[in-house]
C-alpha cells in the first residue's frame, strides 16, 4: 500500500425516515435483540465475518468485522450512549475499510407509533476520511441490488 | 461493460420525456397500436411514432406489424439494468433500513400465517 495517503475529511449529516408496517415493539426488538439483529444487520453471505458481537447498554459496543468476498476487510465497532426503551438509540461508530479509519460517525434512532406502525428516523452526522467511501461503497452497491432481488423473490414489500 | 453503460445511455435518455414515459406507462397495461398509443396527446402520428422509434432502439418496447396494423408492446425486462442501476444508489444505511424492513415483514408474515 501507498505511504502517501491524500489526506481528506468530509462532514456530512443526513436523514432517512421509514415506515415500517410493524408496531414499535416489533422494531425495537428488531433493533435491540442479538439474534433478531443478526438477520438484517450484517452483510449477508457475500460478507464473511470474523469477529461480530453486540452489548445492547449504554457503553456497550457492537463489533462487525470481516471481509467482503473477492473484496477489502471491513471492520465496524459501534459503542452506545443514550437509550430510551422503545424511543430512542444514540450510539457513535467507527469504519476501517482494510485497516484503515474510513469514518467516524453518530447515529440518532427514534421510534414514533403511528397507527399500528412505526415510524423510524434515522438520523447521522458523521466524518469521512480520504476518500475511503469509495472502497467500501462498491461492495454495499452490489448488496442493495442483491437485497432488491432477494425481497423481489420473496414477494416482499419493496 | 462500456456496452452495458451504453445501453444505460440510451435507456435513461429514452426515458427522459415525459411524453414517452406515459407510452411505456400505457404499455405496461398491455399492447396497442399507434393510433391506440396516440390517442392522449396532442400530437400527430409521426410525432408519436418517433417516440415510439427512441423507445424500440432503446429496447424499451418491441413492435410486429400485422396487415396495416403496426402493435407495440413493453419488451420483457427491457427497464431492469435500469432499476437494478438505482437499486445500487443508495447510502448503506439506506439499505441496512430496507433489510430491516424486509426482515420485519418476514416476521410479520410467519406471525399471521395460519
Amino acid at each position: 500500500m501507498s505511504n502517501t495517503i491524500e489526506r481528506s475529511q468530509t462532514h456530512a449529516t443526513f436523514v432517512i425516515e421509514r415506515a415500517y408496517d410493524a408496531p414499535v415493539d416489533a422494531v425495537w426488538h428488531a433493533l435491540s435483540d442479538n439474534d433478531a439483529r443478526d438477520h438484517w444487520f450484517g452483510g449477508g453471505p457475500e460478507f464473511e465475518i470474523d469477529e461480530r458481537s453486540h452489548d445492547f447498554r449504554v457503553d456497550g459496543h457492537g463489533i462487525e468485522s470481516g471481509r467482503w468476498r473477492n473484496g477489502p476487510k471491513s471492520r465496524f465497532v459501534s459503542t452506545y450512549t443514550d437509550i430510551v426503551d422503545r424511543e430512542r438509540m444514540v450510539f457513535t461508530y467507527d469504519m476501517w475499510v482494510d485497516d484503515r479509519h474510513m469514518s467516524t460517525s453518530l447515529t440518532t434512532i427514534a421510534l414514533e407509533a403511528v397507527g399500528d406502525g412505526t415510524l423510524l428516523t434515522y438520523t447521522e452526522q458523521g466524518v469521512h476520511l480520504d476518500g475511503l467511501d469509495t472502497v467500501e461503497g462498491r461492495e454495499e452497491g452490489t448488496r442493495g441490488l442483491l437485497d432488491a432481488l432477494g425481497t423481489y423473490v420473496t414477494g416482499g414489500n419493496r | 461493460m462500456p456496452k452495458y453503460q451504453g445501453s444505460l445511455d440510451q435507456l435513461f435518455r429514452a426515458l427522459g420525456d415525459r411524453s414517452r414515459r406515459a407510452m411505456v406507462e400505457r404499455l405496461a397495461q398491455g399492447p396497442a397500436s399507434v393510433s391506440e398509443l396516440a390517442r392522449p396527446f396532442d400530437f400527430s402520428l409521426p410525432t408519436v411514432v418517433q417516440h415510439l422509434g427512441v423507445l424500440e432502439a432503446a429496447g424499451i418496447v418491441a413492435s410486429n406489424k400485422v396487415g396495416r396494423v403496426r402493435t407495440y408492446q413493453l419488451a420483457t425486462d427491457a427497464l431492469t439494468p435500469a432499476s437494478e442501476w438505482i437499486g445500487r444508489q443508495r447510502l448503506p444505511a439506506e439499505q441496512r433500513l430496507d433489510r430491516l424492513g424486509s426482515y420485519l415483514q418476514s416476521t410479520n408474515d410467519k406471525e399471521t400465517k395460519p
